[in-house]
């Protein structure tokens, strides 16, 4: 099936979700996701015609020791695992390009919930930068939630800014909450495998 | 009161293409009948056009602005005034009476402030629609100019139907923003057989999905909408209000650039929003 040309609702509904905390690469099937204060970035490779999306947020790890390094590396994780998965695919880094979106503030609760969506926008676009991975175009921040579609066959990403009311932040929220719990957990003794080589 | 409903009975009586239109409206249709006519005269359109003085005056208004008269020479004649503008441009003006008599005239204090801030977002969305056309998206920028006049069509018309629904403006017009306003939008348009490539157009603004970066006639209008320093008093009522957050945004030029393109835009696009306004 041809994706390219269709309309944004037609892409939305043949879309695959990628839910909070996931990724995934495709060289065919649309990528849809919604998003929260959670951020969501695509990476394209233009000669390979692949692209892939992630969805993530930076755990609040409080006032434990070493929350802001684990902090920033749940983050390096969702992007490098987003990244090996296309170089997989045989993408060069050197060719990619980003689009990133989200961070939006979509429950009002204070000056607290208004930074966690610039912390995760920040993260993305300090990350982009730091790898030499161009950001070619975003909508960070804002009141709204979004909806994201993505096309991994030519790159073409589409954003709706949408309304939040209280049963989609509800939605929204749990899913978003119980993510940031699991990033929270400790981890299990399985775990905490070392592999040596 | 059920939203949805009173929306559903909106739409259907748009559809049914029960849209009554004032004398100021009569006189701009049948100057888009005449600029239709492959012969049309600038004369005959003069003559036309002095017969109603709000369109006479946004005509003179516009002709005089920065945006078609940077270098400073006013007009005080019609003729001359259609001739700076050209008739893209007059469609669009003749456009802008339609789509503003569309919310009535008669109606109470709450709806005409409603009516009066949606039209002075719509000229904003307008003039900026111009700007990113030629600055950004390399859109037709009076094809553009057309569409950011014609995208809040659905709105004046809702803002026209609320005398029939008292209260409607007390509730949570979510609805409004989900697919109420395309259905009657596109409802308008079709019975004003308005082009389909600026129906497309404008069915993108109204489902919302912005291609990133933005390209095409809808998307250079959908983000001067977002863009845009007036807001739609309709966000606050749909939930989509920015309720004064900052937001970041980066297309096919970076934020600062996009910036830099909106402040030396400033002047041409005020003065044009300013020429709307009234």
């Amino acid at each position: 099936m041809e994706y390219a040309g269709l309309p944004p609702r037609e892409l939305e509904r043949l879309a695959r979700n990628v839910q909070p905390g996931a990724w995934a690469v495709d060289t065919r099937q649309p990528l849809a996701t919604l998003l929260g204060s959670c951020v969501a970035v695509c990476l394209y490779d233009p000669l390979l015609k692949i692209g892939g999306m992630n969805h993530f947020m930076l755990p609040d790890m409080g006032r434990s020791r070493n929350g802001d390094v684990d902090s920033l590396l749940s983050g390096d994780f969702a992007m490098e695992a987003l990244l090996n998965a296309l170089l997989g695919k045989g993408a060069k880094k050197v060719r990619l390009q980003a689009k990133a979106f989200g961070g939006g503030t979509i429950i009002d609760a204070g000056e607290g919930s208004l930074s966690i969506g610039l912390r995760n926008a920040g993260f993305a676009k300090e990350w982009l930068q730091r790898e030499g991975i161009p950001l070619v175009s975003s909508d960070f921040l804002g009141p709204w939630s979004r909806k994201i579609i993505f096309l991994p066959t030519n790159g073409e990403a589409f954003c709706k800014r949408m309304v939040t009311n209280m049963a989609t932040a509800e939605v929204i929220a749990r899913e978003e909450r119980a993510y940031a719990e699991t990033l929270r957990r400790t981890p299990q003794a399985s775990d905490k495998k070392i592999e040596l080589f | 009161m059920n939203v949805q409903t009173v929306l559903d009975d909106i739409a259907a009586q748009a559809a049914a293409g029960e849209l009554v239109f004032s004398t100021h409206a009569a006189v701009a249709l049948r100057v888009q009948k005449l600029l239709d006519d492959a012969d049309c005269a600038i004369e005959s359109l003069g003559t036309l056009i002095s017969a109603d003085p709000l369109l006479a005056a946004r005509t003179l208004a516009v002709a005089n602005s920065t945006a078609y008269n940077p270098g400073g020479r006013p007009i005080t004649e019609l003729k001359a005034a259609i001739a700076r503008l050209g008739f893209s441009t007059l469609r669009s003006l003749t456009a802008s009476i339609i789509v503003r008599q569309l919310a009535g005239d008669s109606f109470q204090t709450e709806q005409a402030a409603l009516a009066a801030r949606l039209w002075e977002h719509t000229a904003h969305v307008a003039a900026l629609s111009r700007v990113i056309a030629r600055r950004i998206t390399r859109q037709n920028p009076e094809a553009a100019f057309l569409a950011g006049i014609l995208h809040e069509i659905g709105g004046f018309y809702l803002i026209g139907q609320a005398a029939r629904h008292p209260g409607l403006f007390n509730n949570d017009l979510e609805p409004w923003h989900e697919d109420g306003e395309a259905r009657v939008g596109g409802a308008i348009l079709r019975v004003l057989d308005v082009p389909e490539s600026l129906a497309d157009a404008l069915e993108t603004v109204w489902t919302g999905f912005l291609s990133m970066p933005p390209r095409s006639l809808g998307d250079t209008v959908l983000l001067a909408d977002e863009l845009a320093p007036v807001e739609s008093p309709l966000d606050a009522l749909t939930g989509m209000s920015r309720r004064g957050m900052s937001t970041e945004i980066e297309l096919l030029v970076d934020e600062q650039t996009l910036s830099a393109i909106l402040a030396e835009s400033a002047a041409e696009v005020a003065s044009l929003a300013n020429a709307l306004k009234h």
